[in-house]
């Protein structure tokens, strides 16, 4: 189990990367109108860390199929708990809030780079 | 026009801008830098598209990818993305619609990567620029 702390600056960063600029990933009165306290993650930067951070630990491993579920979204200034559980063929991947509530969900298979 | 096509050439500077913003670690093979395997759905950002609104809020549902090789630095990649269903449901928040997006990236014919992407919208079906068939 991860815990990753989500700040306005990585979502900046990402956004950047990706060129994904939808306002309520980054601007404060976007997200208020959506009815968020704070600006939200974009769901792939959350995907995208999940794959680091196991392959930060996996570093002879590419992934070769990933799937992924987007169930709520996550506030800047939040924790993301990443739980992977490993079976034969497939990690699972869940990221929860600290309350406990599933924000993604989803798994993938691996092969040796 | 339901899908568009777009050739991407993969630069070792790309990969890894890509690969910093998410904290992927960097991965090699045959001296190549791989895209982390979540690369492809920026990609999207080099396509018209003609059946979607700029600006348009839409919730990603689900996304997946599914590899026969890596992506790797100095590949050449001509890509595909197309709309391959809408589907209406009623929801708790209203009226949903499911739009189900295949992107398939081939280099030198052979293909790489194939990612099938959901994006919903929730509300009525004002959209015009939706082409369905």
């Amino acid at each position: 189990m991860m815990r990753k702390y989500i700040t306005a600056e990585a979502i900046r960063q990402y956004a950047a990367a990706s060129q994904d600029l939808a306002a309520i990933h980054l601007d404060e009165d976007a997200a208020a109108e959506a009815g968020f306290k704070r600006p939200i993650a974009h769901g792939m930067y959350l995907m995208g860390l999940a794959q680091s951070l196991y392959i930060e630990a996996h570093q002879a491993q590419w992934i070769t199929q990933y799937d992924m579920k987007f169930h709520k979204p996550i506030e800047v200034d939040n924790v993301v708990i990443f739980d992977f559980s490993e079976d034969d063929c497939m990690v699972k991947v869940t990221l929860t809030t600290e309350a406990g509530d599933v924000i993604a969900s989803g798994a993938f298979s691996v092969k040796e780079v | 026009m339901n899908s568009v096509r777009h050739q991407i050439l993969m630069t070792a500077e790309w990969i890894s801008d890509y690969a910093q913003s998410i904290e992927a670690p960097v991965q090699t093979t045959n001296g190549n830098l791989i895209a982390p395997s979540t690369m492809p759905i920026i990609f999207w950002q080099a396509f018209e598209i003609p059946w979607l609104s700029k600006g348009e809020p839409l919730l990603h549902g689900t996304q997946k990818f599914s590899y026969q090789a890596p992506i790797t630095a100095g590949m050449t990649l001509d890509c595909e993305l197309a709309l391959t269903s809408k589907v209406q449901k009623d929801g708790r928040q209203g009226k949903l619609t499911f739009y189900t997006h295949t992107l398939v990236c081939k280099c030198e014919d052979e293909l790489i990567v194939t990612a099938e992407t959901v994006l919903i919208r929730v509300g009525d079906d004002h959209d015009e620029k939706i082409h369905n068939g």
